[in-house]
């Protein structure tokens, strides 16, 4: 990794993001203690992938697999302890799920890290991996540990949003390595809306894609207009388009619809969250003008905050939803998606209670008295 | 996950039994086994029927495209049958239609599959 993606990142050589690491594989070794961590699935599964063919010799070659909830040390170290029968008698112990694995045996985990000389690897697959703890440390300065979690960078102060032009060109570039397609800047930005930051999903669309066209063959962006999840972003908007206007029973029908497509409600959070954090962000750019003692555009602000003419009338579309939600609820769209991505990683992370919070950020938006109010982020008006 | 699988008139038939293709695990236990024979018999005419299937979510429909992908590969062409309306509406939505052959009900599939070439008709078939 560059320095300049490392300082990006706020990661020290050991700690990668997993695009450097999958870009430049051969400068990161595996190593007895390797940690895959962050919330995406699909990212890390590449990452798991890469190990398994570098450690064994063949992304396909069997490891030796725990339970992190189950998984007890002694049984970990017995298989870490021992060489393989094949595969040049390297072992590769995965650790899924290792949150609680590493919660129970961390002090284990740390001695096993600072001594062992073994030629085996022990994977922890985690979501959370606290940057302030010893093993941290320890990995981050003779180990590997790859952040799978959508890159991001800062904008206001230590605000971080996901960086799109990193995702644009990864999107690109792994449509033509995963699926043989070629995928223009344009195209690939145009998916990025359509589907927002959801790498499984992503991939999904791209294998369909690559269904209608020939190998090696390129990608319009009217063909990615056409055939990607356009249904399912065109649903997204209906239903903002209802809440934002205060019909609940309307975007509630269009939440129905839409949960028919995914296995559980978080899987549309992604690409809510993606429309609302983009006005939220429009918000804060047209208020941070007002404040400067400028006269802010609404489009402006849209198109600072990441929203694109294309098809043409979206910025029209976003512009008028955003009048429609007004400033006082535009102003808590960080706040409440906050909440409710901690709700569905917690308390409601069961698909019916997950549910409940989708619902629950739909009456916000759509909440009636707010109909009454004149759209005060309106051009030119100021709250009062 | 259940599935039967069945030869009939030069057919190569793969029933889902399963009611809702929901889970993850389910669903990549299903297409494991369909690949297993895929790579194990050369077919060139396969038919799911989904005759069972109740619900499809999005992994589901993925273990579909990916199938249709594999088929292509081994030059097998690949149909489905016996939808119902909501898994009929999942695949419409998200224009699986325009890839995949679909027919009505597993008679229909099976004669319009023995009757037209390996290579399949000039394009997807949406429910005949």
């Amino acid at each position: 990794m560059s320095a300049e993606a490392a300082s990006s990142q706020n990661l020290m050589p050991n700690t990668v993001h997993v695009f450097d690491y999958l870009d430049a594989e051969a400068n990161y070794v595996p190593a007895a203690v390797t940690v895959v961590f962050g919330d995406e699935p699909f990212l890390k599964r590449l990452a798991i992938r890469s190990l398994r063919q570098r450690v064994l010799g063949d992304e396909s070659a069997p490891l030796d697999r725990f339970e992190g909830a189950s998984a007890q040390w002694r049984d970990v170290h017995d298989e870490l302890s021992t060489m393989a029968l094949f595969g040049g008698g390297r072992r590769l112990v995965l650790i899924d799920d290792a949150d609680d694995f590493v919660a129970k045996a961390r002090e284990k985990l740390e001695q096993y890290a600072e001594r062992s000389k073994s030629r085996n690897v022990l994977v922890l697959n985690v979501t959370a991996w606290a940057s302030n703890t010893r093993l941290y440390k320890f990995v981050d300065s003779h180990g590997l540990q790859i952040e799978c979690r959508a890159p991001q960078k800062a904008t206001y102060g230590k605000t971080k949003v996901v960086d799109d032009e990193r995702m644009v060109k990864w999107l690109a570039s792994w449509s033509a390595t995963g699926h043989r397609l070629k995928l223009s800047s344009k195209s690939a930005r145009l998916m990025l809306d359509l589907v927002g930051p959801e790498f499984g999903l992503l991939d999904q669309e791209l294998a369909k894609l690559a269904l209608f066209t020939q190998p090696g063959g390129e990608i319009s962006p009217d063909t990615v207009q056409d055939v990607v999840g356009g249904w399912r972003a065109k649903t997204v908007w209906e239903m903002l388009d209802a809440a934002c206007d205060g019909d609940a029973a309307e975007a509630f029908a269009q939440l129905e619809r839409l949960l028919q497509s995914v296995d559980h409600p978080v899987a549309l959070f992604g690409q809510f969250s993606w429309s609302l954090r983009r006005f939220a962000a429009a918000t804060r750019l047209y208020q941070r003008a007002e404040q400067q003692g400028r006269k802010p555009k609404l489009r402006e602000a849209l198109e600072g905050a990441g929203f694109r003419d294309w098809p043409k009338g979206t910025l029209q579309r976003a512009e008028r939803q955003l009048m429609q939600m007004g400033r006082d609820r535009a102003g808590q769209l960080y706040r409440w998606l906050l909440e409710a991505d901690l709700a569905l990683k917690g308390s409601h992370s069961s698909s019916d209670r997950a549910r409940f919070v989708l619902e629950h950020l739909i009456l916000r938006l759509a909440k009636q008295s707010s109909r009454r109010v004149p759209p005060a982020i309106a051009p030119g008006s100021r709250r009062t | 996950m259940e599935l039967n699988y069945i030869e009939q008139d030069g057919v190569h038939i793969v029933a889902f039994l399963e009611a809702r293709l929901f889970d993850d695990v389910v669903v990549q236990e299903s297409r494991r086994q369909i690949e297993e024979l895929l790579a194990q018999h050369s077919f060139d005419r396969l038919l799911l029927d989904l005759r069972s299937v109740s619900v499809a979510g999005s992994a589901a429909l993925g273990m579909l495209i990916r199938l249709k992908s594999r088929c292509a590969q081994r030059h097998c062409r690949l149909a489905l049958c016996g939808l119902q309306p909501s898994v009929q509406e999942a695949v419409r939505i998200t224009q699986l239609d325009k890839i995949f052959e679909i027919y009505k009900d597993l008679e229909g599939a099976v004669a319009a599959l023995q009757t037209t070439s390996a290579a399949g008709p000039t394009g997807p078939t949406l429910l005949r």
